[in-house]
């Protein structure tokens, strides 16, 4: 029996435990995916993703992943960096004077 | 705890902290949404962060230990004054996390196309719309780029719960923009 806490048991779109198509044990998986998309992800999990969950073309995990990876790109595209107003800096250095 | 002569504190804050001030505004601005509010929480910042140099180990992370101080001026101060109350029923992100609910990637289906033609103010808006506890967490990842571990010191928490509460804001995120999407005729 494999041990539901190691990587090896990312078998991908298997039967799961209801006994519907779909991806048992998603929750470890889902750890993992998270990693991939934040860039956290060890070399020996980035082989596993790549082994298992890239290949998979009609795996809902993999779908996440894509989603989730579209929505990190979006925020850091999409949302304007604001500009620190001007005058802020000299305000700064103002307040920390007074301390000394 | 170090002891920095007045000649090392200001060269401490000029080369360490003065660099992060616009990554440190924006995070103000987005938990805030109030620029008035985000300059006064950056100044406060700022002065907290030169009266407790001593407490800084020049050369470590300074952009971490400056947010971990905006963030608890925020918290300790900030909301206070404003009485928001805390939109997070951390029960429910835990029990979300630990649980094997194969069916969530189906029903939080969104097209990555439809995402892609999204404009910065809708995303915005559903950033904003987020409580601000989803909203740290996301900001500090997706935008400023910290690792979970940076996270859990800026934020006091472990990295499980990090993990979690980034996964649970990403999902409430998903929702907000596929109910945009909708309503923009996407299917």
């Amino acid at each position: 029996m494999k041990n539901k806490n190691t990587l090896d048991y990312l078998d991908c779109c298997i039967i799961n435990k209801y006994g519907e198509p779909g991806c048992d044990n998603y929750s470890i998986r889902r750890n993992l995916i998270q990693k991939i998309i934040d860039g956290q992800a060890s070399e020996e999990e980035k082989k596993l993703y790549n082994e298992v969950i890239s290949k998979c073309n009609n795996c809902n995990c993999r779908k996440y992943c894509e989603q989730e990876l579209a929505i990190k790109n979006l925020l850091q595209t999409k949302l304007d960096r604001k500009r620190v107003p001007l005058d802020i800096v000299e305000k700064i250095k103002t307040s920390i004077n007074k301390t000394t | 705890m170090s002891s920095y002569s007045e000649e090392q504190r200001y060269k401490i804050f000029e080369s360490e902290f003065l660099p992060h001030i616009e990554a440190m505004y924006n995070f103000a601005f987005r938990i805030t949404y109030d620029e008035d509010m985000a300059k006064d929480l950056l100044q406060d910042t700022y002065y907290k962060a030169f009266k407790f140099i001593d407490s800084f180990h020049e050369g470590t992370n300074a952009k971490a230990w400056l947010f971990r101080i905006l963030k608890n001026s925020f918290i300790n101060e900030f909301r206070k004054k404003n009485k928001e109350p805390s939109m997070v029923d951390y029960q429910e992100v835990e029990t979300y996390y630990n649980s094997d609910d194969v069916n969530e990637v189906i029903t939080s289906d969104l097209r990555v196309e439809v995402l892609q033609d999204m404009i910065g103010d809708e995303v915005s808006n559903a950033l904003n719309a987020l409580a601000v506890d989803f909203r740290i967490v996301i900001i500090l990842c997706d935008l400023e780029g910290f690792t979970y571990e940076e996270m859990s010191k800026i934020l006091d928490i472990p990295i499980g719960t990090v993990r979690s509460r980034l996964h649970r804001a990403r999902n409430l995120l998903r929702e907000k923009l596929k109910t945009y999407a909708k309503s923009m005729g996407f299917k």
